[in-house]
């Protein structure tokens, strides 16, 4: 069994890593060293989360209230899109299902054939979490009730460089078998025969060594590429965004509990609503759009006063061919990187941490799982891939070089293949292992102008009148509770202030709800 | 807003062409099509007994369930040479312990440390809620299904054999004949005759290596109830495989004896093609050991009537439907491969999915996760200690819990 394991890097993914190996390990004789400098700036991935940081949260034990407090969070329950579909169009993909399914169908055929008909309902209309979102509401999601009212979840817009801290705090705290070194790697040391990492030497001469590192350096993933030769697959011919400058702002928005994205004429603006202020960030494709251009746009669009300077950012959209290569793994950015359009950088750190964590084996020969951890990963980072491009690629916009050269580029063969099945057939390709199911995919697409040719048959139960009607008066139902729910400020203000009960749903591992 | 109407012919015998007529004619009544079963003369297997694994609980199968349902079947228990173990299904694996200590995990543990562990399957009474299995006559249960069908409007046209006509490009079903001279065409022709007798106009058949699941011939006898419980049971020997059922009408066994070249793994790469759409028996040959072609089929009729007669264009419902077929007979397919390589005398090779399972379960007990698997990672789980694989160790965290905590947690789950 391993006796060390160093994580390279103290970032968002290094003290998720750390925080959680922690806590797995905390009775064994494992010794955990996190080494990161100060000199070295970290990206700060992930001010906007989804709900499944409520799961890692729980797992490590902490107070959802506390945690909030900690890192200046408010609640996200989805996000809108503003722009993409065409210019002056929005909607909110929400944390939950769209409707709920009948014995005969899926909510969105049901949708998709009243939409035929002519009659006026957006998508997200059909959303408890959606509707709560757009009145600048915010409620947990009921245990006792049923359809709309328990099938959504909620996750936190937040301080990622405070989470951070959060999680050092409580390593330094908790964990007798935990210990941060401060200082900047010069040199990593592998074994001769084996290529195997063996340790790492510090610009003050310090050498560590461990048997199992992790690698959460960021974009420069100093371990898995750079000494081990790990290659990255580019991925930006289909996600063509390589840029992006950000700064916080001093207003805030106590009653909007989604982020927004906002596309632009090369890409898109993201804005994150914290509780003390806004994170702002605009990402574009240099091929389209130079830095000057982009800054100026940014500034712009902001709407208030800008706290720090703008931070430029230079990406690429890309995947690590083996993201667990001999003994190390590469988690956060040193992985991969897809831009943050679904607030996906968060859960895929946190994705790799429970793979590795079951797969781990208690011995030194990793082969089979390191196949099958890469395995995992590689289909996680396509299918959110697809995911991403599906919103550029559905969409009626083509007023600039940048949406012409995304109406026309060539697709993924699975994403090319999941389009033309809904619009041929009005079905989507669904799959249990993955991030966005069904609801997210036919959201997506129909409410970003999503045609099919199919009329499902299935919701034939109900003439055209019954249907339309029914739809109508569920629609209102679910705004009617929507108008019944609190400001999220007040909840916020109880929870920041410490005077509400420190009780909150169960959490779960699904964007579509904490109960089922 | 309508529909075209479509027509469809249906072409086989037995249980899977009832089945498919029942299940087609319910799901699809919105679309009013015109739907003729074209009844070839049942196979021999017709009036044997199939087993209902609880895996397969797609909407066909309920339907099997609820005319059986007082045939329960709570245990199905695997007897191979190499290790008397059990079969498990349907229980979460997860979080039987703690996070990333699986309850694979932990079973391994207690089979490391402790004499009397209880086997894989007797977990499964813990299983909420608890998912029995079934045994019925296929002659029972056509018979039913027929019903259903002819209810629903299906018209039944028997026939000794079908001559089929192509287009002129060749490319396509034009009509088939009956025996006694009628004609039919139709937008789809659906085959789930044995061995698929309309789609071999269309292309040929692919065949899996022998050195993964070799040839076999099978032999089935009917006998006296014998008493005991309702149950199934598996018995490998040497190059035989049995499957034997016990029913309060009888006692049913099916051997199979592996390496007589009368059957082969045989499929069509491409199930639907053109107007043309083979399934079950039609689609694919296989041992049926643990996965009824019954099953893939119930899996394909599921998908099949969300796909016909909602649009004029099919090539990307064909390629959908022929992925998700192909992923299900390649599962099938390799759990034969793996129950085999573990029991018979002649040594063969892995499929190359089965190489990856094989090699993490051996390594830490660990288990490859599928999308849409048509098998449970239980199931593999208990294949795997059946056929007398032997994991080296667990995983790290596993392994840094006190094993008497996970000893006790597994155990006091069986005490519940």
């Amino acid at each position: 069994m391993i006796q060390k394991l160093m994580i390279v890097g103290g970032g968002t993914a290094g003290w998720m890593t750390a925080a959680a190996f922690c806590h797995l390990f905390q009775d064994s004789a494992l010794q955990i060293t996190l080494i990161e400098s100060e000199a070295i700036g970290t990206i700060g991935v992930g001010e906007a989360t989804i709900p499944h940081i409520r799961y890692f949260n729980e797992r490590l034990g902490i107070s959802e209230h506390e945690f909030m407090r900690a890192t200046n969070a408010t609640f996200k329950l989805g996000i809108e899109f503003a722009d993409w579909k065409q210019i002056g169009h929005s909607y909110i993909h929400p944390f939950g299902e769209m409707g709920f399914p009948t014995k005969h169908a899926p909510f969105y055929h049901y949708w998709s054939r009243a939409k035929r008909l002519g009659a006026s309902l957006s998508a997200d209309e059909f959303s408890l979490a959606a509707q709560m979102a757009r009145l600048g509401r915010f409620t947990y999601p009921s245990k006792k009730g049923s359809g709309f009212l328990s099938n959504f979840s909620y996750a936190f817009h937040l301080d990622a460089s405070k989470y951070a801290l959060f999680l050092r705090g409580l390593c330094e705290r908790n964990f007798r078998n935990f210990t941060r070194v401060e200082g900047k790697i010069e040199h990593v040391r592998q074994d001769s025969e084996t290529g195997d990492i063996i340790g790492v030497t510090l610009g003050d001469g310090l050498t560590l060594s461990a048997d199992f590192f992790i690698d959460c350096s960021g974009f420069r993933s100093l371990l898995l590429c750079q000494t081990l030769g790990a290659n990255p697959i580019d991925m930006s011919e289909h996600l063509p965004c390589n840029s992006a400058i950000a700064a916080p702002t001093d207003e805030t928005y106590p009653n909007v509990p989604y982020s927004r994205a906002t596309a632009h004429a090369a890409g898109w603006q993201w804005r994150i609503p914290l509780r003390h202020r806004t994170g702002n960030g605009f990402v574009y494709a240099t091929d389209f759009m130079s830095d000057s251009e982009a800054e100026q746009l940014f500034d712009g669009n902001l709407g208030g006063e800008k706290l720090a300077d703008l931070n430029l950012i230079r990406f690429q959209a890309r995947r690590m061919d083996t993201s667990w290569r001999k003994n190390c793994v590469g988690i956060g950015l040193s992985g991969g990187f897809l831009e943050p359009l679904e607030s996906t950088s968060i859960h895929l750190i946190q994705a790799a941490i429970l793979k590795l964590a079951e797969l781990l084996p208690g011995h030194k020969d990793w082969r089979a799982e390191s196949e099958q951890f890469n395995r995992e990963m590689a289909d996680l980072y396509e299918k959110i891939r697809d995911f991403l491009v599906l919103h550029y690629r559905v969409t009626e916009r083509a007023d600039s070089e940048f949406w012409r050269y995304i109406k026309n580029m060539r697709l993924p063969d699975s994403l090319d293949q999941k389009i033309n099945l809904l619009r041929e057939a009005g079905i989507v390709d669904t799959y249990q292992h993955g991030l966005f199911l069904e609801a997210s995919w036919a959201l997506v697409y129909f409410a970003q102008g999503g045609e099919t040719a199919a009329l499902h048959h299935r919701t034939c139960h109900l003439t055209d009148r019954e249907l339309v009607e029914q739809l109508k008066n569920f629609r209102d139902e679910i705004a009617n509770n929507a108008r019944g729910v609190a400001p999220q400020s007040e909840l916020l203000d109880q929870i920041h202030e410490g005077t509400v009960t420190e009780q909150w749903p169960q959490s779960a591992m699904s964007l579509y709800g904490v109960f089922s | 807003m309508k529909n075209k109407t479509p027509t469809i012919a249906l072409i086989g015998s037995g249980l899977q062409l009832s089945m498919c007529a029942s299940f087609l004619a319910e799901k699809l009544q919105y679309l009013k099509p015109t739907i003729v079963a074209i009844q070839l003369p049942p196979d021999e297997r017709e009036s044997h007994v199939s087993f209902l694994f609880p895996p397969f609980a797609e909407p066909a199968i309920p339907l099997i369930r609820r005319e059986l349902s007082e045939v329960g079947l709570q245990k199905i228990t695997i007897t191979t040479p190499a290790s008397p173990s059990g079969f498990a299904f349907n229980f979460s694996p997860y979080g039987v312990v703690s996070d990333a200590v699986t309850f694979h995990h932990a079973y391994q543990v207690c089979r490391q440390q402790e004499a009397d562990v209880p086997s894989y399957d007797s977990f499964l009474a813990i299983t909420p809620p608890p998912s029995p299995g079934v045994v019925y006559l296929r002659k029972n249960v056509t018979h039913e299904y027929r019903h259903l069908a002819v209810r629903r409007g299906v018209t039944y046209v028997p026939s000794k054999d079908v001559t089929v006509v192509l287009s002129e490009d060749e490319k396509k079903i034009f009509s088939v004949q009956t025996s006694t001279r009628q004609v039919m065409t139709a937008d789809y022709f659906i085959d789930c005759s044995l061995g698929g007798v309309v789609m071999q106009h269309l292309q040929k058949k692919a065949v899996l290596s022998e050195q993964m699941i070799p040839s076999w011939s099978w032999d089935y006898r009917f006998g006296a109830f014998e008493g005991g419980p309702v149950e199934s049971e598996l018995k490998l020997e040497r190059m035989m495989v049995k499957r034997i059922g016990r029913l309060s009408c009888g006692r049913a066994e099916k051997t199979y004896i592996f390496g007589s070249p009368d059957r082969l793994c045989e499929y069509f790469e491409r199930p639907w093609l053109a107007n043309c759409v083979a399934i079950g028996s039609g689609f694919a040959e296989v041992p049926e050991l643990l996965v009824d072609l019954d099953q893939i089929l119930a899996r394909q009729l599921v998908t099949l009537s969300w796909l016909l007669g909602v649009s004029s264009e099919t090539t990307h419902s064909a390629r959908y439907f022929n992925m998700l077929s192909m992923r299900d007979f390649g599962e099938a397919a390799d759990m034969v491969n793996l129950l085999l390589r573990g029991a018979l005398d002649q040594p063969l090779e892995l499929t190359e999915s089965n190489r990856r399972r094989v090699e993490l379960f051996r390594s830490s007990a660990g288990t490859v996760k599928e999308n849409n698997a048509l098998i449970s990672e239980n199931a593999w789980t208990g294949l795997m200690h059946a056929v007398g694989y032997t994991p080296r160790n667990t995983n790290a965290v596993t392994e840094a819990i006190d094993s008497r905590i996970i000893i006790n947690r597994t155990k006091s789950l069986l005490s519940r």
